[in-house]
């Protein structure tokens, strides 16, 4: 049986035009996401994994070929709409964090909400059931710098979950973590994966890439191998 | 939401903010400050003017000031001299007017023994003076008809005038000199303060017939006061006054008149107009540190916007338009500079209160304190315009960042 497809990328390619010199981050990408899969990318620095990233997140524009979100081609949405689906149907967690110095946990995990169209009064429930399955919740009113790297990190999955997106797309998120911090985030991912939620995860480890399902690897801007992942983490059957 | 995410990156470096809005602050406390002071002094001429009747009408040689010629020409003007009086008293010529009381003015040192004054001397009538200012002596008598037709040289001081002099010791009767004439006290005025400009303590009055003829040696005053019949409209009275002196000088047209005269009505007008345009001229100048003020908020939000790239990249990230973010950073510089303008406001609102207090306790000026509420809203106004001019560049800046490039940023 198959599934709709969430995410559907054909013949992808981005060229990054300076000047007179033209780089190729991604060519040819084509693949297909469907709801409820774990999936990790992986391959060497500079083999366009981030690039491909900010394209599926609609940061960024392909140069060539054709993204579908949801069955709608992006080429085709505005920048307003765009954004009201980096809002709502897309969570981003980055390997550098991103949190706002200034503002408590959540504060932070509110952010997202403020661009969304959910009735403020909902906004602080929300955050904290947010903030309830990363398992944060006696951390909210800390400011991140009194945070230790993976409380950082589940904070930033929190911010991510906060508008209860279809997909998680995450850059490194253990690539500043130690390998017992990195692997309890992934954990959290996991169960997150478990409850139903597409996940996408980009990193350069094994070990991180062993938690997903699937693994496309990159070389050079190219898919070179898309395949189920063997490894043991997976007891139940897609 | 937006205020409370302008005022949380605010108040994250309130030092700064403080700085950055001094410009600000600066400009409307000198904008607020110039129109409240305009407008009060203006009100207090206005209405002291109205405590003195609107039976009147002053008579200037000259034409009517438009120019700065031709305010010298008025000053020096000698056109007006006592044929024209006496064509004026005549009832069948302007049958309003009830009393003409010609002015010169003398300047000069009077000195008695050591002492010496500088004082304001009016040639003057002495009930001129009492009908106009409802001023009459304290102490000993005026003048008469007779002192004027007879040129005596006698005179009603002010109270420091008759202090500065005569300590405090009795002063009728004494005589001081002036350009080489004694003059005999016959009067003092009890201390009045200051009235339209003028110390009413620091005058003398001598006939006027005195100051001109044998003080200043001269054919022609500088003014006529007129009183008007009260039941008399002072239009018509004015248009007979002119007709009158057409004729004693032999005019044939309005347009070259050498005398200008000027009803209550107009002296308000005149006021207005001059207040205005000083206001104006002021305002414009407080303006220049509004602007260097805007460039200041202008550069902080350009600092700021480059200091919160990752912010903004977030922001884009978790789905801010750029209208969202063009929004925020305009909200942080109006808040800036409305917050400017209401510390300007509040300060020139304390210097007003402090400047009318001083002309109250220490110049006896009836001078209340005043702040008119479109200065409190030209204030705000324009801090908030300034606020909105200067952030649009930043804000811009801030929305059109790519949220790749932004996220990146080392
Ligand atoms: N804005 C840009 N302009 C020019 N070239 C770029 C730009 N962004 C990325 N590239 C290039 O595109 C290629 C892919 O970059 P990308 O960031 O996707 O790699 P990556 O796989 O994420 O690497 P890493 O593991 O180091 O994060 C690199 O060669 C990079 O130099
Ligand atoms: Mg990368």
């Amino acid at each position: 049986m198959s599934q709709p497809n969430l995410i559907e990328v054909k013949n992808v390619a981005k060229i990054y035009q300076e000047d007179t010199v033209a780089t190729a981050a991604l060519t040819n990408i084509s693949f297909n996401v469907t709801e409820g899969e774990f999936i990790a990318i992986m391959g060497a620095s500079g083999s366009g994994k981030s690039t491909l990233l900010h394209i599926l997140g609609l940061l960024d524009h392909p140069s060539q070929g054709i993204y579908r979100l949801n069955n709608v081609n992006t080429a085709e949405l505005t920048d307003i709409q765009r954004s009201r689906i980096r809002n709502n149907k897309i969570g981003f967690v980055f390997q550098a964090f991103h949190l706002l110095a200034r503002t408590s946990v959540l504060e932070n995990v509110m952010l997202p909400l403020q661009y969304s169209s959910l009735p403020r009064s909902q906004h602080i429930a929300r955050a904290k059931q947010a903030l309830a399955q990363v398992d944060m919740t006696h951390r909210i009113d800390h400011k991140p710098s009194q945070l230790s790297g993976g409380e950082k990190q589940r904070t930033c999955i929190a911010r991510a979950l906060v508008t209860q997106p279809q997909v998680l797309l995450a850059d490194e998120p253990t690539g500043n973590l130690d390998s017992i911090t990195g692997n309890t985030v992934m954990e959290l991912i996991d169960h997150l994966h478990k409850q139903g939620l597409t996940i996408i995860v980009i990193t350069h480890e094994t070990p991180t890439a062993d938690y997903a399902q699937r693994i496309i690897k990159l070389r050079d801007g190219q898919i070179i191998s898309d395949q189920l992942s063997q490894a043991r983490h997976h007891h139940y059957q897609k | 939401m937006l205020l409370q995410t302008a005022f949380t990156s605010l108040l994250a470096n309130p030092g700064r903010s403080l700085l950055t809005i001094l410009g600000i602050v600066i400009g409307i406390i000198a904008i607020v400050l110039v129109i409240a002071l305009g407008q009060g002094a203006q009100n207090l001429i206005v209405s002291e003017l109205e405590n003195f009747g609107a039976n009147f009408i002053i008579i200037r040689p000259g034409r009517q000031p438009d120019t700065p010629t031709d305010i010298a020409e008025s000053i020096l003007g000698d056109s007006i001299k006592e044929k024209d009086i006496f064509a004026l008293r005549r009832p069948e010529n302007a049958p309003g007017v009830v009393s003409v009381d010609p002015a010169v003015l003398v300047t000069g040192e009077a000195t008695y023994q050591e002492n010496i004054f500088r004082p304001m001397i009016f040639g003057w009538t002495a009930n001129a003076m009492e009908d106009g200012f409802g001023i009459r002596p304290a102490i000993g008598t005026t003048f008469t008809d007779e002192d004027i037709r007879q040129r005596a040289k006698v005179a009603i001081i002010g109270a420091t005038m008759k202090e500065e002099l005569f300590g405090s010791s009795d002063a009728i009767g004494r005589s001081f000199k002036l350009r080489g004439h004694n003059i005999r006290v016959i009067g003092v005025y009890p201390p009045s303060g200051q009235i339209m400009s003028f110390n009413m303590d620091e005058i003398a009055i001598v006939p006027y017939s005195t100051a001109q003829k044998d003080i200043l040696g001269i054919d022609y005053y500088v003014e006529v006061f007129v009183r008007t019949d009260p039941d008399a409209d002072i239009e018509t009275v004015a248009e007979d006054i002119r007709a009158t002196l057409r004729e004693s000088h032999g005019i044939t047209a309005a347009a070259k008149d050498d005398f200008f005269v000027w009803t209550q009505k107009d002296i308000v007008n005149r006021l207005g107009l001059i207040t205005q345009t000083l206001t104006l001229f002021l305002v414009a100048i407080a303006s220049i540190s509004l602007l260097v003020g805007g460039i200041g908020i202008m550069n902080i939000m350009l600092v700021s916007v480059t200091e919160r790239t990752h912010e903004i990249g977030l922001r884009k990230a978790v789905g801010a338009t750029n209208s969202n973010i063009m929004r925020q950073f305009l909200a942080e510089s109006i808040i800036l500079t409305a917050t400017g303008g209401l510390i300007g406001t509040g300060i020139a609102a304390a210097l007003v209160f402090i400047i009318t207090w001083i002309a109250q306790t220490q110049y006896q000026i009836a001078w209340p304190f005043y702040l008119p509420p479109f200065a409190i809203l030209l204030g705000i106004g324009m801090a908030t315009i300034v606020g909105l001019v200067f952030g649009i560049y930043p804000a811009r800046k801030a929305a059109l960042k790519d949220p790749i490039v932004s996220l990146r940023y080392e």
